[in-house]
């Protein structure tokens, strides 16, 4: 067998044009990397996001951690861990959405001022079930790899290799020039942690939000689990109340799901849970219509007496994704402009399907399997 | 619409920038070894930082404040709209000079035509101004509920209570303000620091029928920018979602019967709308200040300024975008009123969000932009009457109960959308609420 030729694309996140340049960046050279770029103006118009990768000035080997944003005050205990490694090659032959490229998703945004929610043909729900079923795979490998000493950059690989292994894009890979293929969201980290060379300690509660694209159809699917050593007693109670709450609040809200409920209410019955349980909800991100488009509507939010329009309506494809915290609902978020983390640094936990209605119900079509790592724990007095 | 993050090398943060290799140069070692790892300096700017912990002084002002129950004072945000040339950028100039009691923030620049993601704007008020600079983080707003435009401005005015009385917003003169005023009206659970208090929209009066006549793509929907169709002008929405128009530049209008008639054009497209007349947009401050149009509602007689044309006119001028009013007797108790707003409201509003059912309209094409009503619900015990409130905006809507006494004894409705058929909506009302 001979190997396959990969193809060279510019590292620029906001160019990724195929190119026959031979030029690198010296600084990764040195490093035993090789970016390509098209051309200087490529180099400098990518810069900042392209220096995430670079390692620290004297150190050579990239094992040397460092925080990029030391000057940032930041709400809890978690700190980021650059550099990130360098943007992962997604093989030829995988359908690619349009953001993979230059990071912009041109028609999810064309389809945003459609304002209406898609319903699915019995085809198309083939597919979105199927990608579901290959993205619930990828969850779980990387969900049996969370343990203390992993760090979230090596989640980031065994996602991406389990994905492209299945055919199928990372869709959060350069969707908005997200620089990873994974969100893994640490401890006060509410959603869209980047993996980096931060480490998972015994006694973390991590979130892996896991989406992809297969056959032109997304998938997106998370939960949140508890880093377990062999110390069970470093698990405090307030992590397993947090992501208990939250894993009950999306099972409440599934349970709602028929035609005819109106989107705004499953706000509802969520913070309803959350407050029974002493937590708060994420008002700022909700839940989405998922299938064709990575994200579009209906919007769905988890707080009460939101005005959410829209009611369910057999065919329709969406998340719910309940963010759930231990103290303040407020979120912050970090200079990198993705990772949002709790404004008081205390703990929140997420979990989220990807749900079908049906003429009578509901299908969850991310569902877990008996061998799904992960589950629920016992409350601690 | 969101764009894209700059990651513009900027020499004084990142330094000489190295010339990039071939990695085929025969001094290749040396080029290499005469270059630094600079990961984890400056990777993103000093001042960005600092923004961002300003997110911590709002944090720690608004825990402290939460702390001790005392509720956020929110600020009203008046909407502008108008094409260029309309006088809307004069007309903020001209209320940033006159000053007033009110510390009032005119943001000058175009909003809604977002293709930079940070930029700064300038607050005028009196002859104070000063730049500030908005933060709109990274473009995505992929499953967020707050616009970043929107969020910045919040946090403008937390930073810096006491100082912002009022704001004044100038939107790009091609935006839909439909998406701009949701962003705005955001659900009490948002906690948001400001609210919409208004829509405005500057009218040229020698031009404005010219424009709502004029449907060439290259005037009016800077073509493919916009996936509107065909048959209407963004004219149209602007006046559409208004709650007051500034007919401006009459001075250039000599004939008294064409000025009648343009009111009467708009009037037809916006029954809910007061129409101001102006000059040299020249107009008092008051006009287009404390509107309170998405917290009460004012469908007076005198002021639906055109229900005398809605009910003499035999038809439309302008099919494509009109108002129809309906008026219905109060609502019998909880029960009449769930039914009302599942049947009626959500099928109307709601058409294309999963609402099922055989409600026809002729033409298919129908989209309500604007809703503004009044209701009154009889409640069980026979003596109390409750009255509410609906407002929408396309697809959005809320009722809520009327914070100013409402002296009304029935129920009375005002769409504002596309290809409205006042028979077919008029009779889907009448299967839900039987005389």
């Amino acid at each position: 067998m001979c190997a396959a030729v990969e193809k060279v694309y510019c590292a620029g996140l906001q160019c990724g044009k195929e190119t026959d340049s031979q030029l690198k960046c010296p600084i990764c050279l040195k490093n035993g990397i090789t970016s390509v770029f098209c051309n200087e103006d490529c180099y400098k118009n990518n810069y900042k996001a392209h220096k995430a990768i670079h390692f620290k000035e004297g150190d050579e080997t990239g094992e040397e951690t460092y925080n990029p944003f030391p000057k940032f005050k930041f709400h809890g205990d978690l700190r980021p861990h650059y550099p990130l490694t360098p943007k992962r090659y997604v093989p030829e032959g995988i359908e690619k959405p349009d953001w993979a490229q230059d990071g912009l998703p041109v028609d999810e945004q064309k389809n945003d001022r459609t304002n209406e929610i898609p319903v699915y043909t019995k085809e198309e729900i083939k597919k979105i079930r199927k990608a579901c079923i290959l993205g619930r795979e990828v969850l779980d490998i990387a969900a049996a790899a969370v343990r203390p000493g992993i760090t979230t950059d090596e989640i980031d690989k065994i996602v991406h290799d389990e994905t492209i292994k299945r055919n199928s894009y990372p869709s959060p890979l350069n969707y908005y020039n997200f620089p990873k293929s994974v969100c893994t969201s640490i401890n006060e980290t509410i959603c869209h942690g980047i993996p980096d060379k931060t480490v998972l300690k015994e006694g973390d509660i991590v979130n892996l939000d896991v989406s992809l694209y297969y056959q032109g159809f997304h998938a997106d699917l998370n939960e949140t689990y508890y880093v377990v050593g062999d110390d069970e007693s470093k698990i405090s109670k307030e992590a397993i109340n947090v992501v208990e709450t939250a894993r009950e609040c999306l099972k409440t809200a599934i349970k709602h799901c028929k035609p005819g409920t109106t989107f705004q209410e499953l706000g509802d019955y969520i913070e309803k849970h959350a407050t029974e349980n002493k937590c708060s909800v994420v008002k700022t991100y909700c839940g989405h219509g998922v299938g064709k488009y990575f994200h579009c509507a209906p919007s769905v939010p988890h707080y009460k007496g939101n005005r959410a329009a829209g009611v369910m309506k057999p065919g329709m494809v969406f998340t719910i994704e309940p963010m759930i915290n231990e103290g303040t609902w407020k979120d912050a978020t970090w200079p990198d402009d993705w990772t949002s983390t709790t404004q008081d640094g205390k703990l929140s936990a997420q979990f989220e399907h990807t749900l079908m209605v049906t003429e009578h119900g509901v299908e969850i079509l991310s569902a877990r399997n008996k061998k799904s790592p992960g589950g629920p724990r016992q409350r601690i007095k | 619409m969101s764009a894209l993050k700059n990651f513009q090398y900027n020499e004084d943060e990142d330094g000489e920038l190295p010339s990039l290799v071939t990695g085929t140069e025969t001094n290749l070692n040396e080029l290499l070894n005469s270059v630094k790892n600079d990961g984890g300096s400056k990777l993103v700017s000093d001042s960005k930082i600092e923004r961002v912990n300003r997110q911590n002084d709002i944090a720690t002002i608004s825990a402290t404040r939460d702390a001790n129950n005392i509720p956020l004072k929110k600020i009203p945000v008046t909407i502008i709209t108008g094409y260029l040339g309309s006088g809307k950028s004069t007309l903020l100039e001209k209320i940033a000079l006159k000053g007033s009691d009110k510390k009032i923030a005119v943001i000058m620049n175009e909003f809604g035509d977002s293709s930079e993601i940070e930029k700064a704007m300038t607050i005028k008020n009196g002859s104070e101004s000063y730049q500030e600079w908005l933060d709109l983080g990274n473009g995505c707003l992929c499953c967020s509920m707050k616009n970043v435009g929107v969020k910045a401005i919040e946090d403008m005015v937390e930073r810096s209570p006491g100082k912002i009385d009022y704001i004044l917003l100038e939107t790009s003169g091609i935006a839909d303000p439909a998406p701009i005023a949701k962003m705005f009206w955001q659900d009490e659970g948002l906690n948001s620091s400001v609210y919409i208090d208004g829509i405005v929209t500057v009218l040229d009066a020698e031009h404005i029928l010219k424009c709502l006549d004029d449907v060439s793509p290259e005037t009016h929907w800077h073509g493919e920018n916009d996936m509107k169709d065909d048959h209407l002008t963004i004219a149209h929405f602007q006046i559409a979602l208004a709650d007051k128009i500034i007919l401006n530049k009459i001075d250039k209008i000599t004939d008294k019967s064409k000025l009648e008639n343009i009111k009467e054009r708009i009037g037809e497209i916006n029954a809910a709308a007061t129409i101001v007349e102006s000059e040299y947009s020249d107009i008092p401050i008051s006009e287009v200040l404390d509107l309170h149009s998405y917290d009460s509602v004012d469908l007076d007689e005198q002021n639906v300024i055109n229900s005398k044309i809605l009910k003499s006119r035999p038809t439309i001028h302008d099919p494509r975008m009109s108002s129809i009013v309906l008026k219905f007797r109060p609502l019998k108790g909880e029960e009449e009123f769930q039914k009302f707003s599942k049947e009626f409201l959500q099928t109307i509003l709601w058409k294309k969000f999963g609402v099922t059912n055989n409600f026809k309209h002729d033409n298919d094409d129908w989209e309500i932009q604007r809703t503004k009503g009044l209701i009154l619900i009889n409640r069980e015990d026979g003596k109390t009457t409750d009255v509410k409130v609906i407002q929408g905006v396309r697809d959005t809507f809320d009722i809520m109960k009327s914070e100013a006494p409402i002296e009304s004894d029935c129920c009375k409705l005002v769409l504002i959308g596309k290809y409205l058929n006042f028979e077919d909506i008029n009779g889907l009302l009448k299967t839900v609420i039987h005389d």
